[in-house]
């Protein structure tokens, strides 16, 4: 595969926009046609616009010409490598078809077999169905509910299972729905108009940690506690051989199970990884100068920002570098989705992402008109990625929310204020707005219109809550906000079940107390509730 | 993409419980399926557990889906792509795609395995460095970006991409023409590595 030198063509404004049309430019009418009414969003028809633009003016400009030509060339080249390497490929894997035919079949026999009613009801009794011998891989997927598209859902049950879990599924529906029959329940549910719960399952991510400070000009956090969100059951984080006294909270690992601190000693400032009731281990070790901010990338690698060194990559267990990132100095990293890091400027203001397999690093958004971004989220898959753009002249509005692809296209200021919570267990963004003033939790829609408040009071009508006052958890059972305001009398942490909307205070601050929510995690909490924190 | 000739129909028999419909939908699409999921996994053995997991969870919902309305194609690789995304969260796929820093440092070797399956003759060992070429270049892409050229390879239309990976039109031109660029300078980088 042979490619000629692209760059030595001029540029001209339609060129890069050539290139990226160019199946379109290419396309026969009737398909033009067909896609023309398949249009989808404004994008799509500014595109539409451009492609009829640029027939018209590709055949007067001789560098878009030139750059059209290369374009064709170039992809029938890529087209021509990928397909033989797919056909090669191919060849590489022994086929599965026999194998897919057998089980098919074998499903389809078994199911023009099935026994008459009486005989089914009486299968339905089996063993299994109460006592399923084959598990799923993934039951937080399967669901057990057997109703699944597998092209939208992600995680479908094994093929092993798949007599039991069609059987098994059918039976306890049909059970279901004859026990609510005969509770006469059913059209309470079926005409049932509420809010949907968003989440009943087991909460795993039931704590949530928050530091505790003296109220002063510079709040030093002196204590860490971690609360069950759901019980207020608290306990003081006191890590064995650690300086509790000066450590400095950094992140949750996103298995909820370790957290990451820092603190300093001797002008060094020492990446730790901690659980309750262990013994925190010691990462790394920087000058006090030199480090920015960490984030985890996996369970195993954490990532260190340096002011002169780049970012670099630990392996938490040996605390051996993994991989350095020189070109990234003084940055504040945000998040990691593969492959790429997503990452501010130092003033905070920009978000950039950066390839770390090609060191590629782009800028995504750049607020204008004297904005900052303070807080951003990165949408499960990696393919949205919103912000929210803070000023001093907003006040308990909430901050303007931004919205871009993964790939750094689409950026949008979209038309709500708000506080960035996270995601919903249905991937949709949760944002707190003041409304009539409450708090409201949101479930953002593709309108204005359309967007869905799951909550109504989610803290207390009084308070001002500012960014990093509220968290999601992962999985979205609930909300934790946090009431700091020294002239309210609500001062604590509340605790919002979203699937009940219900939300109480859990852990009420003393006064002279701030207290900092660090993030959710899962370490258990002992189930004994300790009374109100102290800072001394 | 160029489909089976009488797909619409077939893809409305299987959705009625015909399994011939449903055995020659698998019979055409098995090994463009297999294929696909091995440049995406390049695992032999796990591209054999998704292939199969992909069908029999398309078996699975066939007959819940409307048969007249469903594109079979975008669907099926739909289903397979999901498959891969949940592959690579179960096993944190993430720590172990190959980093730039492994790029033309000469430490890969050819699959021996893999080479017994090309073609002997002339050509033998430009397509083999081609195609170490291009596996290299793919595992230094963004998923998305492997998942956008390679439906492209298949002939799938934009419109079939986009539905398959369930984005917008225009996402998907960009980010084909991006690919493509990626990909370009990629391979002449390591084309160019190679040589010297």
């Amino acid at each position: 595969m042979k490619y000629s030198d692209a760059e030595a063509i001029p540029p001209c404004e339609f060129s890069a926009h050539c290139v990226r049309l160019l199946d379109d430019l290419d396309a026969p009418g009737d398909e033009s046609a067909h896609r023309r009414s398949l249009v989808a969003d404004a994008r799509d028809m500014q595109d539409e616009y451009l492609i009829e633009k640029l027939r018209a003016h590709i055949p007067g400009c001789p560098i878009c010409s030139a750059k059209v030509v290369e374009a064709r060339l170039q992809r029938s080249q890529q087209r021509l490598a990928l397909r033989r390497y797919l056909v090669e490929a191919e060849s590489r894997v022994p086929s599965t078809t026999e194998r897919i035919l057998s089980i098919a079949r074998q499903n389809s026999q078994e199911e023009t077999e099935q026994p008459s009613t009486s005989q089914k009801r009486q299968r339905y009794m089996l063993p299994e169905v109460f006592f399923p011998l084959i598990q799923p891989k993934n039951n937080d997927a399967a669901g057990g509910n057997g109703h699944f598209d597998p092209a939208t859902d992600q995680q479908p049950p094994t093929a092993h299972s798949t007599n039991l879990w069609l059987r098994n599924g059918f039976a306890l529906a049909t059970a279901a729905a004859l026990i609510f029959a005969a509770l006469g329940v059913f059209n309470h549910f079926v005409f049932h108009n509420g809010t949907t719960p968003l989440r009943e399952e087991v909460k795993s991510w039931s704590s949530i940690m928050i530091g505790m400070s003296l109220v002063s000009s510079i709040p030093v956090i002196s204590k860490y506690y971690n609360i069950d969100a759901t019980s207020g059951a608290s306990e003081q984080m006191t890590p064995t051989g650690l300086p509790a006294q000066n450590m400095q909270y950094e992140a949750v690992s996103p298995d909820g199970k370790n957290v990451l601190f820092h603190f300093f000693a001797q002008n060094q400032i020492i990446y730790t990884i901690w659980q309750l009731g262990k013994s925190g281990s010691i990462v790394t070790r920087a000058a006090n100068t030199e480090a920015r901010n960490a984030i985890w990338m996996d369970n195993d690698h954490i990532l260190v920002a340096f002011a002169h060194h780049g970012i670099v990559e630990f392996d938490i267990h040996t605390g051996r570098v993994v991989r350095q990132f020189a070109s990234l100095n003084n940055v504040h990293l945000l998040f990691y989705h593969a492959p790429y890091l997503y990452f501010q400027d130092a003033p905070q203001t920009a978000l950039y992402r950066s390839n770390l397999t090609t060191d590629g690093q782009e800028q995504l958004i750049a607020p204008t008109g004297g904005l900052s971004l303070t807080h951003c989220v990165l949408y499960p898959e990696g393919v949205v990625i919103y912000c929210e753009g803070s000023s001093d002249r907003f006040s308990r509005a909430g901050n303007v929310l931004y919205q871009v692809n993964g790939d750094g296209l689409g950026v949008q200021a979209l038309s709500r204020r708000g506080i960035l919570l996270g995601f919903a267990p249905d991937h949709t963004l949760l944002f707190l707005q003041v409304m009539f003033n409450n708090y409201q939790v949101v479930k953002l829609g593709e309108t204005l219109q359309q967007d869905r408040v799951v909550m109504h009071n989610a803290a207390p009508a009084s308070a001002t809550i500012g960014t990093g006052d509220a968290m999601l958890a992962p999985d979205g059972h609930g909300v934790v906000v946090q009431v700091n305001d020294t002239s309210s009398s609500l001062r604590g942490v509340w605790y919002d079940d979203l699937a009940t909307q219900t939300s109480r205070e859990v852990f009420p601050y003393l006064p002279g107390l701030s207290g900092q929510i660090m993030g959710w995690d899962q370490l258990p909490v002992p189930a004994s509730p300790l009374p109100i924190a102290t800072a001394a | 993409m160029n489909a089976l000739e009488n797909e619409p129909q077939l893809t409305l028999e299987a959705c009625k419980g015909s399994m011939a419909a449903f055995e020659l939908l698998v019979v055409y699409y098995e090994p463009r399926i297999r294929r696909m999921l091995y440049s995406l996994t390049q695992d032999s053995q796990l591209t054999q557990d998704l292939c199969q997991e992909t069908f029999l969870a398309a078996y699975r919902a066939l007959p819940r889906m409307n048969g007249e309305e469903l594109r079979f194609a975008p669907w099926l690789y739909r289903i397979a792509l999901n498959q891969v995304r949940s592959e690579w969260r179960r096993h944190k796929h993430v720590s172990v795609i190959p980093f730039a820093s492994s790029v033309g440092h000469g430490e890969e070797t050819f699959d021996d395995a893999g080479e017994a399956c090309l073609v002997s003759g002339e050509y033998f060992e430009e397509q083999v460095v081609q195609r170490d070429l291009i596996e290299r270049v793919m595992q230094q892409l963004p998923p998305s970006s492997v998942m956008c050229l390679m439906l492209d390879a298949e002939g799938f239309s934009y419109l079939e991409i986009a539905e398959t990976l369930q984005d917008t039109l225009s996402a998907v031109r960009s980010r084909l023409s991006r690919a493509r660029q990626a990909f370009q300078r990629l391979y002449r980088k390591l084309e160019e590595e190679g040589r010297s």
